[in-house]
C-alpha cells in the first residue's frame, strides 16, 4: 500500500514541513499538575480509609455499650438522691364542728315537718338499742 | 519523528519512570501533534495549545492508565483529533488565519503560504492525510486507525489530495 519511492512533489512538500512549536508554557502547566510534583499527603483513598476506620470505631463502641447489663449501666448514671421537702403542716389540723353543722342534723331540721326523725339525735334511743342487743345476747 | 523502536523504548521508560518518560514523550510528540492540530483543523495557536494540554494531562495525572496502550503515538493523535472535532463543533468567535509554516527565506515563507492556501481548499480528511503522512511520517495503517477508516480509504484520500495540491502549487519552478 505504501509507495516505494516518493514522488518529487511529495519530497517538495516534505521540505516545507512546518516548524511551529507550542509555547513552553504548556509543558510548565502540565508539570505543575503532574502526579510526581504533587505534595505528598493523604490522598483521596487514604482519607476514605480513615473515614471508614472512624465509623468502625463508633459502631464497635455502640455495640459494646448495648451489651453492658442494666445494673452497670444504671451505676454509670447514678445521681445523688434528691431530698424530699417536708410536708407542710397546716395551721389548723381540724376544726371541731358542732353537731348541728354536720349534714344529717341540718337535713333533719329541714325536713322536720314531713318526717319525724328526732330519734336520730336522741342519745337515749341509741342507748336503748344498745341495751336491746345486750338483752338478745343473754 | 523517531522510529518505531525508539518510540517503544521511550514508552518503556515512561512505564518505569513516568516523570522521565513523559519528558521524552512530550519532547517527541508535542510538536507534531500541535502542528497536526493547527494545519488539519485550522485551529488558532491558543486553541491548539489548549487541546495539546488536555491531550497530555491524563498522562501526567494517571500514568498507570497508559501502561497497556498498544500504539501510544496513534493514541495521542486520535485523542487530539477527537478533541479538535469536539472543539470545532462549538461556536467560534473568529475566523482563522493560517500562519506561515516555515520561517527563514522569503521564498520558503511564500511557498509555505501557498501550500497553506492550497491545503485549506482540501476536504478535511484529505488535509489530515497529507499532514499525517508527509509531515508526521505516519504509515497509512496508523492514519487509518486515527481516522477510523479502512486502509484503502486513507490511500485514496492521500492520492486525491496530492493530485489536487499538484494542480494548485507551482512547485516545479
Amino acid at each position: 500500500m505504501e509507495p516505494l519511492s516518493k514522488d518529487p512533489f511529495e519530497k517538495f512538500l516534505e521540505n516545507q514541513r512546518p516548524s511551529e512549536e507550542p509555547s513552553p508554557e504548556v509543558f510548565r502547566r502540565l508539570q505543575k499538575e503532574a502526579v510526581w510534583n504533587r505534595p505528598a499527603g493523604p490522598g483521596k483513598s487514604m482519607l476514605s480509609l480513615l473515614l471508614v476506620l472512624a465509623l468502625l470505631v463508633i459502631v464497635f463502641a455502640n455495640i459494646n455499650d448495648s451489651r453492658l447489663p442494666e445494673a452497670v449501666k444504671g451505676s454509670e448514671q447514678m445521681q445523688p438522691p434528691k431530698e424530699k421537702a417536708p410536708p407542710e403542716v397546716p395551721a389548723v389540723i381540724a376544726a371541731v364542728e358542732p353537731a348541728e353543722k354536720i349534714g344529717v342534723a341540718r337535713l333533719l331540721r329541714h325536713y322536720d315537718d314531713d318526717f319525724n326523725l328526732s330519734f336520730a339525735e336522741d342519745r337515749s334511743s341509741i342507748l336503748m338499742l344498745g341495751s336491746a342487743r345486750e338483752l338478745d345476747n343473754i | 519523528m523517531k522510529n518505531h523502536n525508539e518510540i517503544t523504548e521511550m514508552f518503556e521508560i515512561y512505564r518505569q519512570n513516568p516523570e522521565k518518560g513523559f519528558a521524552l514523550i512530550y519532547q517527541t510528540f508535542s510538536g507534531p501533534v500541535f502542528r497536526y492540530l493547527r494545519n488539519s483543523f485550522n485551529l488558532s495557536r491558543e486553541e491548539a495549545e489548549d487541546i495539546l494540554h488536555n491531550v497530555f494531562l491524563p498522562w501526567v495525572k494517571n500514568p498507570q492508565k497508559f501502561t497497556g496502550i498498544e500504539n501510544p503515538a496513534a493514541y495521542l493523535f486520535t485523542s487530539a483529533r477527537n478533541a479538535a472535532l469536539k472543539k470545532r463543533s462549538q461556536p467560534r468567535e473568529q475566523s482563522l488565519t493560517i500562519e506561515p509554516v516555515s520561517h527563514g527565506h522569503e521564498v520558503q515563507v511564500e511557498d509555505a503560504m501557498i501550500i497553506n492556501r492550497a491545503l485549506s481548499t482540501l476536504p478535511e480528511e484529505q488535509k489530515e492525510a497529507i499532514v499525517l503522512k508527509v509531515w508526521t511520517d505516519m504509515t497509512f495503517e496508523e492514519i487509518a486507525r486515527i481516522q477510523q477508516c479502512s486502509l484503502q480509504t486513507v490511500a485514496s484520500r492521500y492520492r486525491y489530495a496530492i493530485a489536487r495540491l499538484k494542480e494548485l502549487i507551482p512547485w516545479n519552478r
